[in-house]
Formats: C-alpha cells, sequence, structure tokens
C-alpha cells in the first residue's frame, strides 16, 4: 500500500519538496489542492510579469505533464476548506473529499496582489522593503506616479545599511519613484474607493490606488484546526516535524526556531530535509539559513546577506564608495569570517561573497581582495568557475552547488542551457547565476556544447524581437531613447537604434516619439549615401509608369543639380545618382514627385507588366492594381525592405515570384505569392492564397504586409521571415484568421497610414533640422581683430 | 596661442548627432553629446567617409559607410580590432554661452 499524501497549496517550496520526495522514494500517492488555478509557477519572477517583462507563460515551473507522470491528483483552482482528523479527510472547496496518511501544509503567506489597471494617475506602494520596491516599479511602468511610503528612515531597512539606503534611494529617485520616508501610515482616505493617504505626522498624499507589501504573514488558518501547534507560522523542529505525526509543514508557513522565511534558497533547504524526513532517511537537520537577497529591478542592483550593519562588537566594517557611478559596497568581517555583505549599484560580485559567508572559511589572504575579486580570477576565465570547491552554492535561489551542476552535466550528458536546467532547476530562480551556469556547462562539456537558440537583438539591449514588442508595448515606451535607458545600457549602437526606430514605429502605429539620432543617415535626409558621401534621388514612379512632364521635369533637375549619372534601375524607376546633400530639398521640390524610399527599410516600388490594357495575353488589370497597391502601402516602415509586384499573367513577366509580395493574375482570378527573392539569397514565392477580385486580392496582401509588419525581425527579409514562420501558419494568422483578427490587422495599418507621410514633401518646405542640409562654410576674416581670442 | 573662431550656434546641433562645418578649407565633424561637443576631422581613416552623418553612440560615432566605430574624444579607431593604430585628428571645440567655437 502506497501512503496517501494530501498537500495543501501548489507553490514552489510544496514542489520543491514533492521533487525531493520523488527522487528519494515511489511509495507516496499524492494529492495536491491548489488555490490558484494554474500549475506551480515561479513566484520571484512575478514581479517581472507585473512589469510587463514576463508573461504569465514563461513562468512556469512544471507543466501539467510533470504532474501526470508522477500521477498526482491535481485539483486545480479548489481551495482546501476544511481537514477532518479524525477521518483523515481534506475537503476542497468545491466538495471532493481527499483521504490522507499524511498531510503536508505548503500554504505560503498571504498572496499579494497589486490592483494595477493602468488607468489611475496616483499610486503610492506602502513598505519599501524588496516587493515594495519591486511593485513599485511594475506600477511605474503603467505610466502612473507612483510613491513609495516606508517605515523606517531607509528603502530596505532590513537589508542594507543608511549609507547603503542613500544610494538606493537615490536610483530609485531616479527610476522616477517618489520616496517618503519615515512616514508611519493611519489611515487610507476615501468611501469605498481610496483618494489618499493620512501619515501619523499629519500629513496627506493623494492615491488612486494603494498597494500593501508590509511583509508576509502565513497562511495558518486552515491548520489552526488540526492541533499542530502554531505561533506566527506553522511550528517546526530541525527534522521540519509538526507537533502532530501525520502532519508537515514546508515553506512560508512555517515558523522554524522563531523565524519565518520569505525567501526561496532556505525553503529549498526546508524541503530537502523534509523530505529525508518524510521518507525515513533523517540526517542532520536545518539549523536555520542565511538570508541573502537581491532586488531585481533592472538598471538598481542591490545585494545583501548576513548581518550587515556592522555595529556588533568584534565587528570590522570594510567599504568603498563611489557617488558618481552611484556604487556601494561594504564587508562585514567578524573573527577573520565574512559575516554579511551590502551591495549597491553594482552586485555582480553577489555570489562570490555570499559563498565566503556561508562557507564560513577563514579569510587570511582572501581579506585584501574582498571588495573586489583578485584579477586572476577575473569573470569570464574558465579557471575561475572551475577552481571553485564542489559544495559552492552556484544557484542561490535553489541551492545547487558546483558539484550538482558538473555531476549531472557529465551523468546526464547534458549540452545546451535548457538541458542543465530541466535537470538541475539552477538558474530558474532569479537567473543571476545564469552566466556561471553557462560557464561551467562550456567547460565540462567541452566540445559537445552547443549555444541555446538565442536571438537577441543586439548586446546593448539583450532582448529577442519579440521580447521587445511585449517589454514597448506593454511599459508603454514610445521612443528609442526610453526602451535604451531603461531596458539597455543608454546609448545603444547603429545595429539597434534603427532596429529600435522601426519597432517604436510599428508598435505605435506611427504615434511613436521620432528620435532622428537614433536613424541611419539615409532615413535623416531620405537619400541613399555613397562612396563618396554624396547621395542618389529616386522617385516614386507607381506601378513603374511615369509620363512625358516627370521625365521633363527629372532632365531638368538632372541638368540643374549636376546629376553624376541618370540610370534606369532594376525596379522600374529612374535614379539620379551622386547629387549633393545641400542640394536634395531643392531637387524633391522642383521635382515635386513622391519620395521612392530606395534608402529606407520601406515600401520600395510594385512593379507591374503592360497586362490587360495593351498585352494580348493579358487576363488581369495589372497595372491598374499595381498604382493602387503601391498607393496603398507607400510611405509605410517594414523590418526590411518589401518589393512588390503584379503581374497579369502567369508568364509574369515583372518577375512577381521572386518578390516579396507578388500578385499574379490569370482568368478569372489571382493568386497572392510571399516571400520571393533574386537578390542574395533566390527563392520562389509561396502562394499565400487565390482569389477572384482585385480587391480580396490587395485585402489578402495587405493582411500579410501588416503581419510581416508585426513579427518580422529586423532587417529579416520576408523570403527569410516566411521560412521561419512557414506558410501554413502565416496562412492561419492571416488569410484564414477569424474576422476580427482581420479586421485588427487592417485598422492597424490604416493607423499607421494615416499617420505616414512624405518625407520629401514635408522636408522640402522645412527640415526637421535648419542645418540638416545646409553647408557650413567658414573662412577666417583678414581682418585679425574680428576673432575673438581666447573666446 | 591659436585663435578661435565662432562657428554656429550651438542649440542647432541635435542632441547625439554630427554636423559638417568646412573652417578654411577644413572639413570638421562637430558633435553634441548631450554633455559635451567635440570636433574631429571629418573624414574616416578607411575610406573617407562623412563621419557627421554616422551614428553617434556613447562617446563614438560610426562611419556611415562601413560602420568603423570611431572616439569623438580621441580620435582612434575602437573598431575593426585590426585597425586601432589609426586614428582621426581632433580639434578643440568649446561652447561658450549658446554658441560654439573652434581652434584649428
Ligand atoms: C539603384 C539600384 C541598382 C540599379 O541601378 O538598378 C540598387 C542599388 C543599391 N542596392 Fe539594390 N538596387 C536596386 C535594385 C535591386 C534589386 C532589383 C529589384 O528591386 O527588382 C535587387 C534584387 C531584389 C531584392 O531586393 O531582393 C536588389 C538587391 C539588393 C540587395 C540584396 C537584398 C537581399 O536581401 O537579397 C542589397 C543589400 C541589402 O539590402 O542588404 C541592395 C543594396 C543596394 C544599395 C542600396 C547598397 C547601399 O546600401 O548603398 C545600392 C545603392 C546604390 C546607390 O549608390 O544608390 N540591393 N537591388 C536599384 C534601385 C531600385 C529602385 O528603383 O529602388
Ligand atoms: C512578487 C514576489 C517577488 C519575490 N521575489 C523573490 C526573490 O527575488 N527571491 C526569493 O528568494 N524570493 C522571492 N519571493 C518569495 C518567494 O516567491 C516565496 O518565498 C516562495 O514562493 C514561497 O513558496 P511557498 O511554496 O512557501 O508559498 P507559495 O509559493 O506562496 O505557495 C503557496 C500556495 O498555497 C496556496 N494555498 C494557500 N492556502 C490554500 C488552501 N487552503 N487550499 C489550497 N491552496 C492554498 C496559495 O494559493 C499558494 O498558491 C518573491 C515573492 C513575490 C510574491
Ligand atoms: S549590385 Fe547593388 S549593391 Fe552591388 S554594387 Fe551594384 S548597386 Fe551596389
Ligand atoms: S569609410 Fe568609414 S568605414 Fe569605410
Amino acid at each position: 500500500m502506497k501512503t496517501k499524501l494530501a498537500m495543501i497549496g501548489n507553490g514552489m517550496a510544496g514542489i520543491a519538496c514533492l521533487e525531493e520526495i520523488f527522487k528519494l522514494s515511489s511509495e507516496f500517492e499524492v494529492t495536491i489542492f491548489s488555490e490558484e488555478p494554474h500549475v506551480n509557477y515561479n513566484r520571484i519572477l512575478l514581479s517581472s510579469v507585473l512589469a510587463g517583462e514576463k508573461k504569465l507563460d514563461d513562468i512556469y515551473l512544471h507543466p501539467l505533464e510533470w504532474y501526470e507522470k508522477h500521477q498526482i491528483d491535481l485539483k486545480l483552482g479548489v481551495k482546501a476548506a476544511d481537514i477532518d482528523m479524525k477521518k483523515k479527510t481534506v475537503t476542497g472547496s468545491d466538495g471532493s473529499i481527499a483521504t490522507f496518511d499524511k498531510l503536508l501544509f505548503a500554504t505560503g503567506s498571504s498572496p499579494f496582489i497589486p490592483p494595477i489597471n493602468g488607468v489611475d494617475k496616483e499610486g503610492v506602494v506602502i513598505g519599501g522593503g524588496l516587493l515594495g520596491l519591486e511593485a513599485a516599479r511594475g506600477i511605474l511602468n503603467q505610466e502612473t506616479n507612483t510613491t513609495v511610503v516606508h517605515l523606517a528612515d531607509r528603502l530596505m531597512d532590513v537589508q542594507v545599511d543608511s549609507i547603503g539606503g542613500d544610494y538606493l534611494k537615490s536610483s530609485i529617485e531616479k527610476m522616477g519613484v517618489n520616496v517618503l520616508l519615515s512616514k508611519i501610515t493611519t489611515q487610507l482616505n476615501g468611501n469605498g474607493r481610496v483618494t489618499g493617504l493620512t501619515f501619523k505626522d499629519g500629513q496627506e498624499i493623494p492615491a488612486d490606488f494603494v498597494v500593501i507589501a508590509c511583509g508576509i504573514r502565513p497562511n495558518v488558518e486552515l491548520a489552526k484546526t488540526t492541533g499542530a501547534e502554531i505561533n506566527k507560522g506553522i511550528v517546526v523542529n530541525d527534522l521540519m516535524e509538526t507537533s502532530h505525526p501525520d502532519i508537515f509543514a514546508v515553506g512560508e508557513c512555517v515558523e522554524h526556531r522563531g523565524k519565518v522565511y520569505g525567501l526561496v534558497a532556505p525553503l529549498y533547504d526546508q524541503a530537502k530535509i523534509l523530505a529525508k524526513t518524510m521518507t525515513g532517511q533523517k540526517d542532520e537537520g536545518y539549523e536555520g539559513s542565511v538570508l541573502a537577497s537581491k532586488l531585481k529591478i533592472m538598471g538598481i542592483d542591490v545585494f545583501s546577506a548576513g548581518s550587515v550593519q556592522g555595529q556588533e562588537a568584534e565587528e570590522e566594517v570594510v567599504k568603498y564608495e563611489d557617488p558618481v557611478l552611484g556604487i556601494y559596497k561594504k564587508c562585514v568581517v567578524k573573527e577573520d569570517k565574512l559575516v554579511g555583505a551590502v551591495l549597491v549599484g553594482e552586485a555582480e560580485d553577489a555570489n562570490r561573497l555570499l559563498e565566503m559567508i556561508r562557507s564560513q572559511e577563514e579569510l587570511g589572504e582572501k581579506r585584501t581582495s574582498l571588495l573586489f575579486p583578485p584579477p586572476e580570477a577575473e569573470a569570464g576565465s574558465k579557471e575561475d568557475v572551475m577552481s571553485l570547491p564542489d559544495t559552492h552554492t552556484i544557484c542561490g535561489c535553489l541551492g545547487v552547488t558546483k558539484g550538482d551542476i558538473v555531476s549531472s552535466i557529465i551523468s546526464g550528458g547534458i549540452k545546451t542551457m535548457a538541458e542543465l536546467k530541466e535537470e538541475t532547476k539552477a538558474s530558474t530562480g532569479c537567473g543571476t547565476c545564469t552566466k556561471t551556469c553557462n560557464k561551467i556547462l562550456k567547460t565540462v562539456s567541452g566540445a559537445d556544447f552547443s549555444e541555446d537558440e538565442k536571438d537577441i537583438l543586439c548586446k546593448c539591449i539583450p532582448f529577442e524581437h519579440e521580447q521587445l514588442r511585449v517589454i514597448i508595448e506593454s511599459q508603454e515606451l514610445k521612443s528609442v531613447q526610453d526602451v535604451l535607458e531603461v531596458y539597455g545600457n543608454g546609448h545603444g549602437c547603429p545595429k539597434c537604434k534603427p532596429a529600435l526606430s522601426y519597432l517604436v514605429d510599428q508598435i505605435w502605429c506611427g504615434g511613436h516619439e521620432e528620435d532622428r539620432s537614433s536613424r541611419f543617415i539615409n532615413d535623416r535626409v531620405h537619400g541613399n549615401i555613397q562612396k563618396n558621401g554624396k547621395f542618389s534621388v529616386i522617385p516614386r514612379m507607381r506601378g513603374g509608369i511615369t509620363s512625358p512632364d516627370e521625365l521633363r521635369k527629372i532632365a531638368d533637375v538632372a541638368d540643374k543639380y549636376e546629376a553624376k549619372m541618370v540610370k534606369v534601375t532594376g525596379s522600374q524607376r529612374i535614379d539620379l545618382l551622386g547629387v549633393r546633400k545641400a542640394d536634395l530639398p531643392k531637387i524633391w521640390k522642383e521635382l515635386d514627385m513622391p519620395s521612392g524610399h530606395a534608402y529606407a527599410k520601406a515600401v520600395r516600388m510594385v512593379k507591374s507588366c503592360v497586362g490587360e490594357d495593351f498585352c494580348r495575353y493579358g487576363t488581369q488589370n495589372s497595372i491598374g492594381a499595381a498604382i493602387e497597391l503601391e498607393t496603398r502601402l507607400e510611405n509605410l516602415y517594414t523590418p526590411a525592405k518589401v518589393k512588390l509586384g503584379v503581374v497579369g499573367c502567369p508568364r509574369n513577366c515583372a518577375e512577381v515570384t521572386v518578390k516579396d509580395i507578388g500578385l499574379v493574375g490569370f482568368e478569372g482570378g489571382w493568386d497572392v505569392v510571399i516571400g520571393g527573392a533574386s537578390g542574395k539569397s533566390v527563392r520562389a514565392a509561396d502562394i499565400l492564397i487565390s482569389v477572384q477580385e482585385e480587391e480580396e486580392a490587395l485585402q489578402m496582401a495587405m493582411l500579410f504586409f501588416q503581419y510581416y509588419r508585426e513579427n518580422g525581425k529586423y532587417l529579416e527579409r520576408t523570403y527569410d521571415f516566411v521560412e521561419r514562420i512557414g506558410v501554413e501558419k502565416i496562412r492561419a494568422k492571416t488569410v484564414y484568421a477569424s474576422e476580427e483578427e482581420k479586421k485588427g490587422f487592417l485598422d492597424r495599418l490604416h493607423k499607421s497610414k494615416e499617420k505616414s507621410f512624405d518625407p520629401w514633401k514635408r522636408e522640402a518646405i522645412k527640415p526637421e533640422n535648419p542645418l540638416q542640409f545646409k553647408e557650413l562654410d567658414l573662412v577666417e576674416p583678414t581682418d585679425k581683430s574680428a576673432l575673438i581670442n581666447k573666446k | 596661442m591659436k585663435d578661435w573662431m565662432k562657428i554656429v550656434d550651438a542649440n542647432l546641433i541635435p542632441i547625439n548627432e554630427g554636423r559638417k562645418v568646412s573652417v578654411n578649407g577644413v572639413e570638421v565633424g562637430i558633435f553634441n553629446l548631450g554633455d559635451r561637443f567635440l570636433a574631429v576631422k571629418n573624414s574616416c581613416p578607411h575610406q573617407k567617409g562623412p563621419l557627421s552623418d554616422g551614428i553617434v553612440s556613447g562617446g563614438s560615432v560610426f562611419c556611415p559607410l562601413h560602420n568603423w566605430k570611431i572616439s569623438l574624444q580621441s580620435g582612434r579607431v575602437e573598431n575593426p580590432a585590426d585597425q586601432i593604430d589609426c586614428s582621426v585628428k581632433t580639434y578643440h571645440l568649446e561652447k561658450k554661452g549658446d554658441d560654439l567655437f573652434i581652434q584649428l
């Protein structure tokens, strides 16, 4: 007979304990009551979800298959409502009953649910601890005025000392959060809905909503009914036993030696010990944990571990401060052992210090390199990680040691980070040890190592395109500089700036804040830069159709501004090569033709063939459709250039089956084709759909066009995009999508189109910047007295 | 001591952009880095690309022709790595009131 185990709560600690139990024994038949309707997720990353950096899907730890594999009866969305210790049953809120031999409480503490809905203007967070600050960050991202009110005279008073608190305060304020210290909140004002707060000193501040983050309260109500001893939490001894032989508890609902822990590392320690106790392998037991915490706000590094005040007898303090860079480091040493550390502004060294605190090794010579790692241990060198002892904890959140990692790489034949995470759980918590894990993996697996497929935009802003889109949208970031400042290195480079410029434009349908300094010169002067610093001018000739009048204007302009060459391009239009930047506005004005965007990642031309009006084989009006398509899409920017074409029959005289988007007419209808190429690669286009009417064909082309705008990576031509996504999926997402989704694409396309404009027309009249096209030519006056000597 | 010449109203140069000025026939790229203005010869050591048309990143500019990275403070090439011995001439530039002055 298996032992029936009922677990209440489906959180990180409970599941960690089950994992340990399953490693040691297969004698348990488990039922889980989970009040929350989803599988176990990484609660640590909840702040990132609030901040919009991650989706809930990204933070699940155990998929349903895991529960199935272990034959767990998982009651999702069912609260354990009642316990009968005589019958040994738990009754769920849905009326279901589970009998048990052993009962495990893993109920955590009261969940923290900030009521953020984005419309409010004033958000106040009460509590300036880890969670309070992370919550404030989350709210700030929703474009709300955010204030943190804290009881103590410094933020994170439990984790940092007063100087560290000052550094922290100033970086929090720089982020845009107001900080009020030494304020005791006595009252929430308002009737039914909050309007403000009153403090003990009489001051009042307005608030549209309030988040309370004043520490945790273990969930013990239900446990109280069982007769087990309860104090602040469910009381356990070093073997994690409660006062009742059949009742166990783990996690934030537990009180051990008078302490309730609210961080995962100690809870995982507890989980391991409890698993041993429950499977009858008692060992020395749990002796409490050194608390270490890290603030997870991008751009604000705070780390704290152990005893940080340094005011007790025999405690010696070692410190370093750089007020300009905002860096503060402090170590507390006692009897030649490191007992505590605070890092503000730069916390890269956190793991090394934490290990020194945990191991309680004598510092000896290491004392000289407390604040800065000795040079030979410079991050990046392989020897550095590999020389660590096997007992060294690499992943603080999940308590995974170097030894654990190395042995599972060897025994499990692990080659990628994804496998390593799956196998050891290392770096699945806050993620700060990912680099170190990666290094160990590289070294140990050697030639077998393979990089995870991750496609970050650029080192300046290390996110994938999809993540960036989520960030920009959820954070409502409207300019390149905003994105770079909050999520990147603040200054960007020629790779990421144009990409971000495209993304903000596309996401806000042209309603972004334009930042010209992030654009390549072509996009600043609307011409293509050439080898001698001159520019080329290619006006738009929709469908490749021109007129004697236009040709005359082109000829006149070419003469007047001394174009080095006039050339018929490969795209059915005319190029004036080698003109001076200073002449561009005049040329545009005199041509009085729209920009052909030949210099930009944008809609280029729509080539056409003569079609039914003239051609004896023509079945469709290709010229008309081409001009219409070009008119609808011109002036819009795209991930990479988009070249289109329309032909009147499958003879395909305008080569549209090697264009990004093409319409191929036939008797009675049109094929809409996508993803063709005849540049660096040659690829025959795929058929997206066949339709009967010209208007339908145009709509289908527009659906794909907008889908590509919203999902393409910057510089990814459609020939790569179509291969990456797959034609089947593209069809499902565009032409076969629901009417509502289709309308969404077209609406957003129209919105962008409405905001779009012909840059030549606009800047010919008034350049964005008066010096953009001017040539400043200064000559030193011969009359020396006019010179400003020494200014 | 050489003379300082007034070149232009500093407000006309947008932050993180460069503009070309020719001073006595010498083409100079002047750059607004937000907290300071810097000037270098407007000719990339690679193939004479107009640096003032490049994208500014931190204290450097990337040449618009083939992306060489050049420090605006020192004039040194920072990328490609095998070209770091090359550099462009830098000039003294000062802002006084709203105006920029250059010393050639
Ligand atoms: C002017 C023109 C050549 C001509 O005289 O015909 C031209 C000129 C340039 N092409 Fe092109 N391409 C021109 C038609 C084409 C075509 C033919 C076509 O459009 O049907 C192709 C093949 C089709 C395609 O795009 O797939 C073509 C494939 C490329 C490629 C390769 C793109 C690819 O991903 O395969 C590049 C490089 C790139 O974009 O990365 C390129 C890049 C360039 C650039 C912009 C190089 C640069 O960055 O400076 C050239 C600018 C020269 C200059 O000094 O202005 N050009 N280029 C054509 C202008 C067409 C127009 O009216 O806008
Ligand atoms: C926003 C946020 C950020 C955090 N950041 C960090 C961090 O950076 N580092 C760190 O170490 N820790 C962090 N923590 C703390 C860490 O997430 C918790 O310590 C850990 O998740 C607690 O695990 P647990 O299993 O004890 O409780 P929980 O994960 O809270 O799980 C308890 C579960 O039990 C359920 N439950 C309760 N009563 C019942 C009932 N009667 N019936 C059924 N189900 C019930 C609850 O709904 C809950 O799902 C953070 C927490 C939050 C909220
Ligand atoms: S093929 Fe295109 S990119 Fe190459 S030299 Fe000719 S115009 Fe320039
Ligand atoms: S001319 Fe500057 S990089 Fe080539």
